[in-house]
């Protein structure tokens, strides 16, 4: 009962959250709530005994995310931005019209009620799920933790796409960027910030995040963990070393940085073929090896993560603050 | 009413509440918040039905991080070409808004 209590108020919170992160006064509170609204979902999966999801969510819907979002409105107010924008967007929200803000409302609360009454009215007769299946056959799938044994044996087609999903986006990154002018942080360009103590944090900081990804990776075999959460962690780790820059990875190498992009679903594909050349099936792992074929392509996985989501970082135009600060050095 | 279905319905209501954002807002970075958190309820949804009165069930948790992942590469993305048309026209609404 006390904890039903707890779940309540967490989700009443997420909704303050959410409600700050939509309408909130300006862009930088609304981030802010929107980073808020991920560390409470986060707890929220810690409470559904989701603890892959919790570690997941905390690294790349509070973090990484938050970064991003972070970083792109330090861009926006260094744009000279339209003059009367910011006026013309305020006048637009009060005179939208009675009409089209009633529909707004109806149709979102529409939504929302009619699924939550398929939500309480379809509860009591759901029928039995794959949970149990899934634990039965778990010990056969060479590794000991289900949800990896899903991601990487049951459904590992889904996962072989999702990283073909992944890298299509970074390709799409690296043919948007602009042209002729490479990003401020691939030419080396550190923030007009400088501080002793981020001096003296960043480094060690960056050592801690690649020895917590590691482990991450490496303990998704037999506990909550895996190639998702190490290679967020390990792209947030190029994120920071990205903005505070004591020493930029050089994105200029564009052969190896393609290579690092595209290693996982190389990789992950390489072994989906090999099945039928030794008479399995697609995606079949040979039993005997199964555990150690896993990890490699989870830590091929977790490099091309963190190299997607990290050039997909860089390859944004950078605020010229960091740029005409080095130009008039 | 057990927890898991009270944090599906919390993720209705965060769906229902984002969509509204979404239709409302005419910022572009505000939508792609708002899309994030209808995103976020969706996936509570997804793992608070499936788990309604019985323990954890790996299968939802797995397409639930396979989503959070794609997520954030999309996320990424959309703010790479924001950030480009931004740069490019100096505005951070579409035409058709205004």
């Amino acid at each position: 009962m006390t904890m039903l209590i707890f779940d309540a108020l967490l989700g009443a919170t997420m909704l303050v959250a959410a409600y700050g992160a939509l309408y909130g006064r300006n862009d930088f509170r609304a981030v802010v709530m929107f980073v808020v609204f991920g560390l409470l979902l986060a707890l929220a999966w810690v409470r559904l005994d989701a603890t892959d999801l919790a570690l997941a969510e905390a690294a790349i819907g509070a973090g990484l995310t938050g970064a991003l979002l972070l970083d792109t409105v330090g861009f926006l107010r260094s744009q000279p931005v339209k003059a009367g924008e910011a006026e013309v967007v305020r006048q637009q929200r009060l005179h939208s019209g009675t009409v089209s803000s009633v529909l707004s409302a109806l149709a979102s609360a529409g939504v929302a009620g009619a699924l939550i009454f398929a939500l309480v009215h379809d509860a009591p007769f759901r029928a039995g799920g794959l949970a149990d299946t899934i634990v039965r056959e778990t010990p056969r799938s060479g590794t000991s933790h289900p949800v990896t044994a899903v991601l990487l044996a049951f459904r590992a087609f889904d996962t072989m796409l999702e990283i073909a999903v992944l890298l299509a986006a970074g390709l799409v990154g690296v043919a948007v960027r602009e042209p002729g002018r490479a990003t401020a942080l691939a030419t080396g360009d550190r923030l007009a910030v400088s501080s002793p103590i981020l001096d003296a944090l960043v480094p060690r900081l960056i050592v801690a995040m690649i020895l917590i990804g590691a482990y991450l990776l490496w303990a998704g075999s037999y506990m909550p963990g895996g190639a998702f959460q190490g290679g967020a962690l390990l792209a947030a780790c190029g994120v920071l070393l990205a903005l505070t820059g004591p020493a930029t990875l050089d994105m200029d190498e564009q052969f190896r940085i393609r290579l690092l992009l595209c290693i996982g679903f190389t990789v992950f594909l390489a072994v989906a073929w090999a099945g039928p050349l030794q008479g399995r099936a697609v995606l079949m792992l040979p039993a005997q090896s199964a555990g150690a074929i896993i990890l490699l392509i989870e830590a091929m996985l977790t490099i091309s993560i963190a190299a997607i989501l990290y050039s997909l970082f860089v390859n944004a135009p950078s605020s010229p603050l960091t740029t005409s600060a080095r130009g008039s050095q | 009413m057990s927890g898991a279905l009270l944090f599906a319905i919390a993720g209705a209501l965060v769906l229902g509440l984002a969509l509204h954002g979404f239709i409302t807002s005419s910022s572009l970075l505000r939508r792609l918040m708002a899309f994030n958190m209808m995103g976020s309820g969706v996936f509570l949804v997804l793992v608070g039905f499936a788990q309604h009165d019985r323990g954890a069930d790996a299968l939802p948790q797995a397409l639930v991080l396979t989503g959070i992942v794609v997520a954030v590469a999309s996320t990424a993305l959309a703010l790479l070409i924001f950030r480009r048309w931004v740069a490019t026209t100096g505005s951070t609404t579409l035409p058709e808004d205004g």
